[in-house]
Formats: structure tokens, sequence, C-alpha cells
């Protein structure tokens, strides 16, 4: 009854978060097949081709800068902070749809957050990965990281509490820290199926030594599902707090134009915008190339959308803001960068661009159709995965280049090795990517086979009689 | 659980309670407003940014509402079920409020320092705002043009919810689904900027980009944690008691938390962000509020606003008995004053020369209790005269399919 919603003729029937029709078994063994039983496919073999490629890339480009140093890279005097720091900021906001996913979205319990959790959490991982060689490499020393921490020397040197800079040392390995904890714990019942299901000894005995000897009893699950919860809370406020911090690196400076207020909420909102576009970027392909259609159905798709569309809003009301006050602040500086420098100067192709990637494509998402088309879908996701990153980049590049005197000012522009840094990046969120989809079950088995239950629960209550009328009109009006 | 038209009005022993609390609204309105009068007429400068503080407590409730109905549609949850209607009652209110509007026009040289011609002389930053933006009657249009907006807003969502009530088909409801998305953007857009009209402006000389959500920030909470309080209050009685169960307390004790986290969360931003930059056209807005008793203020709202609400809330046993919520919600209230207090009372002074306002204090008072009171007559009027849950809203019946198949709304509170 829940599953199939009658229609009245005037709004389409919403998809369900499980095709019908599906058992435990069935579910098991549709995702565990992709990693166990399924034959080598092309697209992967070339999409992982690709991907390597960009990681030899990758390594290139680093190779290259540690024997040369940074000046290969594009920045400049009073352009300190190039591509790297775009880079960072757009990898890091990327991992925030993950956490939200997984954590706040379990909290909350939404249903259809289940098929989508264990993809968008790898997504989380890779992307912090991403992310952190790019603070990393701009120390231009990078084996000398360490300094960055709080520890006993001979100097007697500790490292300056009051910049966020080292706020977000510990903020973003904190956050890396959880992230990969709640993803590998989530894991285990689904390490300890492959275990059992694999053919082959020593594919078996590698998965078993990393299910940690789950046998699936209630003990096991009790703790499993206590540790989870917790895990879970512990990863709420990272969703909030990393972001807040990458946005004080900009906001606690006087520089126009990163000297807002708004910047918190407007990052953790931009945040999640550019990395909910990323999972439907991602999702869509491979879901349709490893027959995953029936878990990650048109209704993830659409749930997807519309956080993208209200997130893009606030992300809207953020440029809105920040536009609105520097008229109304009467402060020369601000009032410059904003109202002319961004709009009319050097960088106003990437600031126009912007607006329209991140403001005006989003608000097709309105219509419920388009929110429902994957293709139409993804060719919005790709324009704000580029808005996004355009937006640091007009943050960073205007505001730097012509701050307060005129005489300071300098012109940027990136060089053949910052494309090639950052094209590495992409490489190696790829491969580990395609390496995951390949090794591990990109959906969570155990959690799926517990929205089977729920759905036999759900259907069988509407049968009972308990509010049959309810179950229907729920469906229909959503 | 489900509910006949019938069972959804109030019933005699709520009718009776609605009565009591109509009698004395009744007087708190007229000892209030009488009041407010006197004040205006004697004590002008202690008295309009008193006014206005009040207003905007009101004010921030209703326009909330409004919002939150328009959240709810898009959302759904059985939080919805003891509140939607209170909402859209609340919601209703801000046609008494444009009224009470007026007075701040009255005596916007009081009100605003903006509107003072020696204030606007002596510093040219705000003699070029009152220029264009603060020019008395564009302020005056644009107050008209947010009233407008949530009046159309209050009235489209209290009516189509009530057409519902009627049909067995959702024409009403789907109605409200289409236009639910665009009037959200668009009331929380308005409320932005009637929050830099209103309560920005008493410091014209300054300008924060977060103000504006921080301050529907604190509205949600004033509204959320005054519901609440309202609805606690009546559910010893029928239809209250059924819609009021254990599992909605806990979720609505879960949106006070999130809310007084948002609130700190934005407010704690404005702050380390200003502080940092230590830039003197920012940092006097935190000078005028952190000297002599205001700083003993802004220190209470940190602990008593923050930090103690917070840790009561965050034990799940507490948000699931009304003997706890009930005190935690009347304690955000008191502290949604206090905040609002801080942000509007100190005004545009040099730091050390302004000393506390002591004199605004009974008329903030009385403006509370004066505004309170003609609202309260208003919403209780409002509220009864429909059922008490929006018996056919689809979002309802949704919250109550889920809450059948997975027994997890833990009875009634009282």
């Amino acid at each position: 009854m829940a599953e199939t919603p009658h229609d009245d003729g005037r709004r389409a029937p919403l998809p369900p978060v499980l095709a019908p029709g599906h058992t435990y078994g069935s579910v098991t063994a549709t995702i565990s097949d992709v990693v166990l039983a399924r034959a080598l496919d092309w697209r992967w073999a070339v999409g992982m081709g690709i991907a390597s490629s960009l990681l030899m890339l990758f390594g290139g480009a680093v190779a290259n800068l540690l024997f040369r140093g940074t000046g290969i890279w594009g920045i400049n005097t009073p352009v300190m902070w190039g591509w790297a720091i775009i880079n960072f900021v757009w990898w890091v906001g990327i991992g925030h749809a993950g956490t939200l996913i997984s954590a706040i979205l379990l909290l909350l319990k939404q249903q259809w957050r289940t098929s989508i959790n264990r993809f968008a959490e790898a997504m989380t991982l890779f992307a912090v990965a991403c992310a952190g060689m790019f603070p990393l490499l701009h120390m231009g020393r990078p084996w000398k990281f360490w300094w960055m921490m709080p520890y006993p020397n001979t100097m007697a040197l500790l490292p300056q509490w009051r910049s966020p800079l080292v706020w977000d040392v510990f903020a973003v390995s904190t956050y890396a820290t959880v992230s990969a904890l709640f993803w590998y714990v989530g894991l285990i019942p689904d390490l300890a199926t492959l275990r059992d299901r694999a053919k082959n000894k020593y594919i078996a005995m590698a998965y078993g030594s990393l299910a940690l000897g789950w046998r699936g009893s209630a003990r096991h699950w009790s703790r499993y599902k206590s540790a989870y919860m917790l895990l879970a809370a512990m990863s709420t406020p990272l969703v909030v707090s990393v972001h807040t911090v990458v946005s004080f690196d900009f906001a606690v400076s006087v520089i126009p134009g990163w000297h807002a207020t708004i910047f918190p909420p407007y990052f953790v909102a931009g945040a999640i915008f550019s990395g909910f576009a990323m999972v439907v970027t991602l999702m869509v392909p491979l879901r349709s190339w490893f027959g995953l259609k029936d878990f990650i159905t048109d209704r993830h798709l659409d749930n997807m959308a519309k956080i993208i569309l209200a997130t893009g809003m606030i992300v809207g009301y953020g440029y809105a803001m920040e536009f609105f006050i520097a008229w109304y602040s009467g402060n020369p500086y601000e009032e410059f960068l904003l109202l002319n420098a961004r709009p009319f100067g050097t960088y106003s192709n990437a600031y126009r661009m912007m607006v329209f990637c991140n403001v005006i494509i989003p608000q097709l998402l309105w219509i419920p159709a388009i929110r429902r088309n994957p293709i139409v879908l993804w060719v919005i996701s790709i324009f704000v995965n580029i808005g996004m990153w355009l937006e640091r980049y007009v943050i960073v590049i205007t505001s730097l280049s012509e701050d307060f005197l005129p005489s300071s000012w300098a012109p940027y522009s990136p060089t053949i090795w910052d494309v090639a840094t950052f094209l590495g990046t992409l490489g190696l969120f790829t491969f580990l990517l395609f390496a995951f989809i390949r090794v591990l079950p990109s959906i969570a088995i155990a959690e799926m086979r517990e929205l089977v239950h729920e759905k036999h629960h759900e259907a069988h209550a509407a049968h009972a009689g308990h509010g049959v009328d309810a179950a229907e009109a729920r469906e229909e009006n959503r | 659980m489900s509910f006949g038209t019938a069972d959804a009005l109030a019933g005699p022993d709520l009718n009776a309670r609605f009565d009591a609390i109509r009698s004395r609204a009744v007087l708190f309105a007229a000892v209030g407003l009488g009041a407010c009068l006197l004040g205006a007429l004697v004590f002008p400068a202690s008295f309009f940014p008193a006014y206005l503080t009040a207003f905007l407590f009101w004010t921030g409730i209703s326009v909330a509402s409004i919002g939150l109905c328009f959240l709810h549609r898009l959302v759904g949850g059985g939080w919805g079920l003891p509140l939607r209607r209170p909402f859209e009652a609340a919601g209703s209110m801000i046609v008494v409020l444009a009224v009470l509007f007026i007075p701040i026009l009255l005596g916007l040289p009081y009100t605003y320092p903006w509107a003072d011609r020696t204030v606007a002389e002596a510093d040219p930053l705000v003699a070029q705002k009152v220029k264009i933006f603060l020019e008395p009657s564009f302020f005056a249009t644009r107050a008209a043009i947010y009233f407008v907006i949530w009046a159309l807003g209050a009235f489209l969502v209290g009516s189509w919810s009530r057409q519902q009530d009627r049909r067995e088909d959702q024409a009403p409801s789907r109605r409200l689904t289409a236009l639910a998305g665009p009037a959200l953007v668009l009331t929380f857009l308005s409320t932005s900027f009637a929050a830099f009209d209103w309560a920005m402006s008493r410091d014209p000389d300054w300008y924060s980009t977060i103000y504006g959500a921080m301050f529907v920030v604190g509205a949600i909470l004033s509204t959320l944690a005054f519901l609440t309080v309202f609805t606690i209050q009546n559910a010893a009685y029928e239809p209250v008691k059924s819609a009021l169960t254990v599992g909605r307390l806990n979720d609505i004790g879960n949106l006070l938390l999130a809310f007084t986290m948002l609130w700190a969360y934005m407010s704690f931003s404005q702050f380390i962000i200003i502080w940092m930059g230590n830039l003197p056209e920012e940092v006097i807005w935190y000078l005028r509020r952190t000297q002599g008793v205001w700083g003993a203020v802004a220190l209470a709202l940190i602990a008593f606003g923050f930090f103690a609400p917070f840790l009561a809330l965050l034990q799940r046993e507490h948000k699931r008995n009304a003997g706890w919520v009930l005190p935690i919600a009347s304690w955000i209230l008191v502290m949604r004053v206090v905040d609002l207090s801080w942000l509007i009372l100190p005004g545009y002074s040099k730091p050390d020369e302004a000393g506390f306002p002591w004199g605004s204090l009974p008329w903030l008072l009385a403006a509370l209790a004066g505004i309170g009171g003609v609202w309260m007559i208003g919403f209780v009027g409002r509220l009864r005269s429909a059922p008490l849950i929006p018996l056919r809203d689809p979002r309802i019946l949704d919250a109550l399919a889920h809450e059948a198949a997975h027994q997890h709304n833990g009875g009634a509170v009282l």
C-alpha cells in the first residue's frame, strides 16, 4: 500500500526509496556482487585508466614542487594564497555532504539516506585527503608539517593560537579521524557479509581480518548500534565546525571582501551545496553502470536536488547580504571591492559565472520534473561544482590582488603547475573512489536489509488498518 | 489515533481556560497600553527604545510563526501536530502588530538616533545613510511592504489550512505546498531587511552581514519557546492532550536545543570575527554592550541564555518530561527578552558616556504587557475559532501514519 501510491492525476506519484519486491537475499546479492562476482566492466577500466593517469600527473607536479619550491605556482605578493587555498576549501567543502548524510540525516531518522550514506562517507574521506594535500604542499616544505602541532621543543615555541590556520589543523585532522572511524565502524557487518560470501579463500581471509571477528550476535549488534549512534553524534558538530573554521581563515582578517560576519553560516551552506552536487555528479552515472537503480532511486535524486536548491538559496542570500551591507556600510574599501572590483573589475568574468552557476542555474530545481530527470540534474550538479570552485576563486583572488593601496596591487594568473596539481587531486579522488567501488560494498548492505524490514513493517501496519488513509495520503503528498 | 471534527475543537474545559486567558489579557492590555501612553507623552526618550524592544519581541513571534508554517508544509514532522494551529493564529496577529507599529513612526526621532537631526549633522556617516536608505519616508514605505508580505502570507496559510479542514480532496494543501518554498524565501528576506531597518539601525554607524539571519534565528527561538509554554499549559485538556505526546514533546525539545545552538553559533561568529578584526567602526557596537551593567548582561546571556538551556536540553529525559520542558522554555523566553534588550537598548552612544538605561525598564515591562495583551486576545480568539488540530493536513496525516507504523509516540505528556 505504502509503496504503490495512487495518483489523482494532478501530481506524479513519488518514487519509493527502495524499489518494490526486494528481499534480504536480493539486496545482499545485488550489492555484494559488485565486489565479488561482477566481471571487469570496461567503463570502470576506462575511468580507472584516466584516474591513474591524472594521479601520475599529480606525482609529477608534486615532485617538481618539492625540487623547485612554491615559486612554480602563480602565487605572488600580494596574492600569496592562490589555487592551493581555493582547491583546499573546495575539496573540504565537498566532504561535508557525506558527513551530513551519514550523521545528521541518521539522527533525523531520514530513511532515504540509507542507500547513499556509505558512498557519501567514502567521498568525504577521499575529498578530505585531497584537501589536505594543498596546505601541506603550500608550506613548501611539507616534511616539516609537524611544526604546526603544539609539542614541547627546544625553542619553547608553540603555534599561534589566535590564528584560525592553527584551528584548521585541529579541525581538519579531527574531521578526517572521526569520518574514517565512522566509515569503518559502519563497514564492519558488511565486511563480515563479504567474508561469508567470498568464494576465494584469500579474499575471505582479507575481509575476515577487517571484519574484526563479527559474528552477528545480538550483543554485537547492540554494541555496534550504540557505537554507530555515538559516532553520528560526534560527527554532527563537525559538519558545522570544520567549515566555520575555514571561513574564519578569511573572516577574522580585515581584508575587504573577507571580513564579513555572514561568512560562517554561508560557508557551511556552501559546503553542503557543493558536497551534494558532487554526490549527484558521482551517483548518477554509477547507479546505472552498476545496476543499483533499485536502491538509489529517483526519490534520492529528488531529495538531494531539494537540498541543493535550499543550500543554494542560502549561498545566494550570503551574496546578497555582502552586496547590500557593502553599500549600506559606507565603508569605501568594501564598497569598492563588492560593488566595483568583483562585478566589473579584472576578474568580473569569474564573478558573473559564479553567480550564474550558484544562484541562477539551481533555480531550475524548483521544477519537480527537473529534479527527477537524472541527466538534467547531473548537468546542473556540474554547474554547481564549477560555481563553487569559482566562488573560492573570487574570494581568494579578488580580495588579495586589490586590497587597500593601489600601489600594492598585483594581478594574479595561475601557471601550468597550478592546473596540474589540481587535476592531479581530481585523479587521486577518482582513483580512490574507483578502487573503493570494486573492493568494498558501496551501499550499506546491513542497513538496506533493515530498510527492507521497515518497509514490510510499514506495509503491514497500513494493511492492519492503522490509518490506511494516512499512509496513502502520505505517499501522495510528499 | 485519528480525530473527528468535534474532537479537535476546544472542549468546555479548554474554552473556560481560554476565557480566563482572555480576561487576563484584557487586563494586561488595558494597564500596559495605558502606561505606554503615559510613557510616550511624558518620558519619550526612555519610552520609545523600550517600546521598540517589546514590539520586536512580539513581531518576531508572529513573523517566525508564518515562516514556520511554510517550513512545516515543506518538511513535515510530528511536532507540527500540536503547533500548526498556534503558528497560524500567531501569524495572523501580524495585522495587529502593523497597527502597533504606528507609534514607532510617530516617535521616530526618539526611537532611532538617525532620525534625530542633531545626530545626523554631527556624524557624516549617519548623514549619508539618512539621505537614501534611512530616509524616513523610504523607511516607512519599506515597513509597509514588509507588513503586506507578512499579512498576505499569514492570510493564505491560515485560510487555506482552514479550507482543508472542510474538504476531502487536498486542493488547498497542494496550493499551500506550491506556495511554501517561494513564500519562505520571501519571508526570510523581508524579515532580514526588517531586522536591518528596525533593530540594526539603532546603531546607524555600524553594520554586520549576519545580523538579519541572527535576528531571524532568535525570533524562531522565541516562537518555539512561547508556543511550547502555551501548549504545555493547555496539555491537560483535549484535544491538546492527545496531540502533545511524549514523542512530539521530545521533537519540540530538540528544536529548542537546535535553535538555542544556532542562535549562540551566529552570535559567537559575529563576536569573534569583529573582535579579531578589531576595527574601530565595528568594535564600537560591542563596547556599547560590554561596559558597566551591559557587560554583566552580556555575560549572563552566555551563561543563562546559552549554557543553561543547552545543558538542560541535552538530556533526553528532560525533553520527554513536560515538567522540565515547561520551565526550560519559559526560561528561554525570559532570556530572549534580555537578548533583545541587549541588542536594542544600548543604541548609538559613546560607550563611556551612556549609563545603563534604568529608566527604560518599567516601560519595557509596560510595553511587553500592553502589546502582549492585545496580541493574546487576538491570538486566543483566532485559535479557538477552528479545530486545534489541522485535521486533514497531509503533513499531519503523514506524521500520524509514521507513528502508527512504529508505535513511538509514547502517550500524552500530562
